[in-house]
């Protein structure tokens, strides 16, 4: 159980003011959840790029491996058939099949380690801050334990200068 | 996001104040009983795939002599069908993936739609492989399994097995790329109908939304994976329709192997798609009141991308028949001539009125945003790209090399059903799709909601503090 | 990001002024191109009959081209006997045409055949840079773009170089029966030419080159005029018609584009055909002039100017060339593929010619032009930091001169291809000159379109997540 503090918004803009000043002050916010996406305010929660695209890689890869091996092993050792004159191992003929199962890797193998790294699972039932921050409302959530000595009101005070509607706490 | 848009700029989202009024549109048909409206739309397409189920249930039964099909001609109704369902299925992804990439904001709420679309269409497509097989129980021996018939494997020279791995490539992924672009959605849904009190709802969509929370550090995740799979799913697209036409180009049949068939497949499939989009949406945004979010820019935007595609496939249409010329190859030119002035002749006629002529009407302005006009054009390319794959397979096939087998293809009513009953199979799919889940992206089309106003609620929230 | 900083009236007035070192070396890059380009003229030796080639009994290392050969199984001996001499393996192509002689060119090969080849090169080279320049800044127009806007004045200047390569190829229809066997050869000696000869002759060739590149120049000058005149009077007229201009030119492109292709470099092996060419052609000048444009933009701002460009534009620059080199790599293994599977005898000789002789050509080309860009452009950080642009992007330059080598030589001067000083000679001159035209152009109007709708856009950009 950790006890947040919780800033509301509806505007998004203010929410982003509201980072950039209480930063000055030393408090980090844990998390903002809101409707959509938020780049600009990624810096101020030291949120760093995402290595998923190097995991897309390594899938494909495997993917473009497992092709050349299926073909080559199937057609090349197990069952070489004379189609139309073709060689056994018809370089030209891999490269479909190969960019298929590339992009096949590489698609699920990456939507599988995102969901995994971000702990999604059907029916893994949602903490919520506020029931309508998948609506209209924007929410700052802040660690209290992790927050400076004493600057929980000076916190309170930026949040509702930037514009939250409220400012709460909710144990979770 | 959004602080530097040129005043010149089209609006995407009119006469919306709130976030949750998107939301609110949005999620209505979902949590409103079935009117009677949909009820009989949706019992019509049923209706229709009875049609369907009981033509493919003959065929089988019977087999596949109840086709038109004969010695000349063993390809015609069935894989024209299969061609034309995937070629729909393009736009979905182009407007999902490759309009991402290219950020163009007006996708934001068409792309769900259309995305459904695809996967609905490739689902039709996928059919009729099955169909044609005959056994379809042996479906299976697609697959590159180790097995007990004398350990025989598939023909990977193939181009009907580079199908199989593109077909089901194409359709696992877009329904992935899909389901993760619905995710937060479902996510708002859950929350909504918590609020009202609709538990079973609720808990359903508790269940697909995974736990969505809006996090921004799972958001800065999504994003990139959702830039992954759209740079994924571009190259797929075009690979998908190519090594369909490579179904055709690999033989040494004219009118079949020529060079251009994959960019010019892939032109004719987007093209398609977007005939099929335009005649969807115009219902839907009517239907559902849905004018502010697709708005007439955006059935504009289509409109522009249906002349450049339409413009593209007719390039195609005119350096086949200038390179049949300039080969100097007898077979080449005859097949040419024959295609447009033939026994078959009307349908090539259909075909090019349809595809280059018609579209060419939308440079004008006016008729881009009339959508009556547009809603007729639409069905127009569809029944032109329906017959561009008619006219490439039968007209080709129907002259042998050897005049003594010279024939001609009459489908019977078998097929005819068939090919309407895949109407039935797509429109049951999509009426569902459109009663009960979100049929636009509701937090991509919150992001183009540059000024929004304060809700009411959070006046009562702060007076209450 | 999006809350960047704003620019100043005098960075957005600002003008080019060409460094005199930049100058200085340009002229010296010129002057020494054409001391190569006349050094090898002078030592050029004309080809004899039969030159022994270290390259013509080894196989494609690429693709085992055998295939390509066997049409049935009697060809395959024909095939073995390729090794005593080389004339004789085209014959079941000719046969299928009844004509010609073998698929080497006809016209006689003399010692400046490689050199007009290697002129008509260069001049295709930098006009599909300035083409692919004028597709996109037509593209981006039609499409409202606004990221484009603060770099538009760089393919804007690309496109300038019109003039210079309407002249260079004036040159060449001059002496095309140097180079076009279609020319050289009479009427009657070869059926299949004969056959094409209401297509393929000079007026009609000549008359064509006009047209083709008189609209495109015309497109192009009115699309800068309305740009400039944009920068003298504001308002948003300029970029409305400009809409207009775009669409029109979009539509004349698609159909002369791959018409031209077919007059200057497929007629080049007049038996040969194949409907993709145009598309083929289109790629390659699609991902050069991406790649071009981003090393220009860089070069530019390395010399202190266009403040107002961040590094999401040159992202976005190489993302374009990455993705046209995937986009040509499919043209190329579409076309490759097509033609191997079907293994029709007048369609493989294309192959054929280039296997025998230039196999070493064909496995850098498909290096340079799809290895190198697409494994090297693959992460962000090579989009973005120049040590990793910088060579990727010239060898992206160098692919594309293999690529048109390739398409070029074999049906101009056959087996008897030449690289050295004068092709390395003739490729710096032209390098120069370009880059002294595209710099005096920039230099006699604003650095950036500063009265475009679209600019305030532009120079808030960011890729966003990518």
């Amino acid at each position: 159980m950790k006890t947040y503090l919780l800033g509301k918004f509806w505007h998004p803009d203010h929410v982003y003011d509201a980072l950039a000043k209480m930063r000055e002050i030393g408090v980090k916010a844990r998390d903002v959840f809101s409707p959509f996406p938020m780049h600009e305010i990624e810096p101020l929660l030291d949120i760093k790029r995402t290595r998923l695209t190097i995991t897309a890689f390594i899938y494909g890869a495997l993917g473009t491996l497992t092709a050349v091996t299926m073909i080559s092993v199937i057609y090349g050792l197990i069952w070489p058939m004379n189609i139309g004159g073709k060689p056994t191992l018809p370089i030209p003929d891999y490269v479909p099949i190969t960019f298929e199962l590339t992009v096949l890797f590489a698609a699920h193998g990456t939507v599988l380690t995102f969901l995994i790294v971000s702990s999604y699972w059907p029916g893994k039932k949602a903490i919520l801050m506020d029931d309508r921050q998948t609506d209209d409302v924007f929410v700052i959530a802040i660690d209290k334990d992790a927050m400076p000595a004493g600057s929980e009101a000076d916190a309170t005070r930026i949040m509702n200068e930037a514009g939250a509607y409220v400012v709460t706490e909710k144990q979770v | 996001m959004g602080h530097h848009v040129s005043p010149i700029r089209q609006q995407w989202v009119t006469n919306t104040d709130y976030y949750a009024q998107i939301t609110e549109d949005i999620s209505r048909p979902i949590e409103a009983k079935p009117n009677l409206r949909w009820i009989a739309a949706f019992a019509l397409s049923f209706l229709v795939l009875m049609l369907f189920v009981g033509a493919v249930t003959w065929t089988i039964w019977e087999g596949i002599g109840t086709w038109g099909l004969n010695k000349t001609v063993g390809w015609a109704f069935d894989i024209t069908n299969f061609v034309f369902w995937v070629g729909i299925g393009h736009a979905g992804t182009l407007i999902s993936a490759v309009l991402l990439l290219f950020r163009q904001a007006w996708r934001n709420s068409i792309n769900r739609a259309t995305e459904a679309m695809t996967i609905f269409a490739v689902i039709c497509a996928g059919m009729f492989p099955i169909i044609h097989m005959g056994r379809p129980w042996l479906g299976l021996w697609f697959l590159p399994l180790p097995n007990t018939r004398g350990s025989l494997w598939v023909n990977f020279n193939s181009p009907l097995l580079w199908d199989v791995f593109a077909i089901s490539t194409y359709f696992s992924v877009s329904l992935v790329f899909w389901y993760l672009g619905m995710m937060p959605d479902f996510g708002s849904i859950r929350d909504r109908m918590k609020r009202q009190g609709m538990k079973i709802g609720s808990k359903i969509f508790a269940l697909l939304a995974m736990g969505w929370d809006g996090s921004n550090r799972t958001w800065s995740r999504y994003e990139l994976v959702s830039l992954v799979l759209a740079a994924l799913a571009t190259p797929l697209v075009l690979s998908v329709h190519s090594i369909v036409s490579m179904d055709f180009a690999t033989s040494v049949i004219p009118g079949w192997h020529t060079t251009i068939f994959p960019p010019y497949f892939v032109a004719g499939a987007i093209f398609s798609g977007f005939g099929m989009v335009q005649t969807l949406l115009i219902v839907q945004r009517y239907v559902y009141k849905h004018e502010n979010y697709i708005t007439l820019d955006h059935m504009e935007s289509i409109a522009k991308i249906v002349i450049a595609t339409g413009s593209l496939v007719g390039l195609a249409y005119m350096t086949e028949f200038f390179i049949a010329w300039y080969s100097g190859s007898i077979w080449e030119r005859y097949i040419f001539i024959n295609r447009a002035f033939g026994p078959y002749w009307w349908a090539y006629w259909i075909m090019f009125s349809c595809n280059v002529i018609t579209p060419q009407i939308f440079w004008f302005k006016k008729i881009r945003r009339n959508m009556v006009i547009t809603f007729i054009i639409s069905i127009f390319i569809n029944i032109g790209m329906w017959f561009e794959r008619f006219v490439i397979i039968v007209t080709s096939l129907h002259r042998d090399f050897l005049p003594s087998s010279w024939a001609m293809y009459t489908p019977s009513w078998v097929e005819a059903s068939i090919l309407a009953g895949s109407f039935g199979l797509f429109f049951t799919f999509y009426f569902l799709f459109a009663k009960f889940l979100p049929t636009i992206n509701m937090f991509e089309v919150k992001t183009l909601l540059h000024h929004p106003k304060q809700p009411k609620h959070t006046f009562e929230v702060g007076e209450a503090n | 990001m999006a809350h960047g900083k704003h620019f100043t009236q005098e960075e957005l007035t600002e003008r080019l002024v060409i460094p005199q070192k930049i100058r200085r070396t340009i002229y010296g890059a010129i002057g020494l191109g054409l001391v190569l380009l006349i050094f090898g003229l002078l030592t050029a030796k004309a080809p004899s009959g039969h030159v022994d080639h270290d390259t013509h009994d080894t196989h494609s290392a690429l693709v085992d081209n055998s295939s390509l050969h066997k049409t049935g199984g009697q060809d395959h001996d024909q095939h073995e006997d390729k090794e005593h001499g080389h004339d004789d393996h085209g014959e079941h192509a000719e046969e299928a045409h009844g004509g010609g002689h073998g698929h080497g060119p006809q016209h006689t090969i003399t010692k400046y055949t490689s050199f007009f080849a290697n002129f008509l090169l260069n001049n295709l080279y930098f006009l599909t840079l300035a083409m692919g320049a004028m597709f996109f800044v037509a593209v981006h127009q039609i499409g409202n773009s606004g990221w484009h806007t603060a770099i538009k004045r760089v393919p804007e200047a690309f496109t300038m170089w019109l003039p210079v390569a309407i002249v260079g190829l004036a040159v060449v229809a001059i002496f095309g029966n140097q180079l076009y066997d279609w020319l050289a050869v009479p009427e009657g000696a070869d059926a299949l030419i004969d056959k094409k000869r209401a297509y393929l002759n000079l007026t009609g060739w000549v008359i064509r080159g006009i047209i083709f590149l008189g609209g495109w120049y015309l497109a192009a000058r009115v699309l800068r005029r309305f740009s400039l005149r944009e920068d003298e009077l504001g308002g948003v007229s300029f970029f409305k018609k400009s809409n207009g201009v775009a669409a029109g030119f979009i539509v004349f492109f698609g159909f002369t584009y791959v018409l031209f292709s077919i007059d200057w470099v497929k007629s080049l092996e007049p038996h040969w055909f194949s409907t993709m060419f145009g598309v083929y052609f289109f790629a390659g000048t699609m991902a050069t002039v991406s790649a071009v444009m981003g090393l220009f933009v860089h070069f530019l701002r390395r010399l202190g100017y266009m403040a107002y460009v961040n590094d999401a534009h040159v992202h976005d620059l190489f993302k374009y060339a990455f993705g046209f080199s995937i986009f040509w790599g499919y043209i190329f293994i579409a076309q490759y593929l097509l033609i191997w599977y079907s293994n029709l005898p007048e369609e493989t000789m294309y192959y054929d010619t280039r296997f025998e002789y230039y196999h070493f050509w064909f496995g850098l080309k498909i290096t340079l032009c799809f290895i190198v860009p697409f494994l090297g452009f693959m992460t962000r950080n090579a989009k973005r930091i120049p040590k990793m642009f910088v060579p990727i992007g010239i060898l992206m330059i160098c692919g594309h001169w293999v690529d048109l080598f390739l398409m070029i030589m074999p049906g101009s001067v056959g087996e008897h291809w030449h690289f050295g000083l004068t092709e390395i000679g003739m490729f710096v001159t032209f390098a120069g000159l370009f880059a002294l035209v595209v710099l005096t152009v920039m230099s006699k109007a604003n650095m950036v379109a500063r009265n475009h709708p679209y600019l305030e856009e532009s120079v808030h950009h960011s890729t966003g997540a990518v």
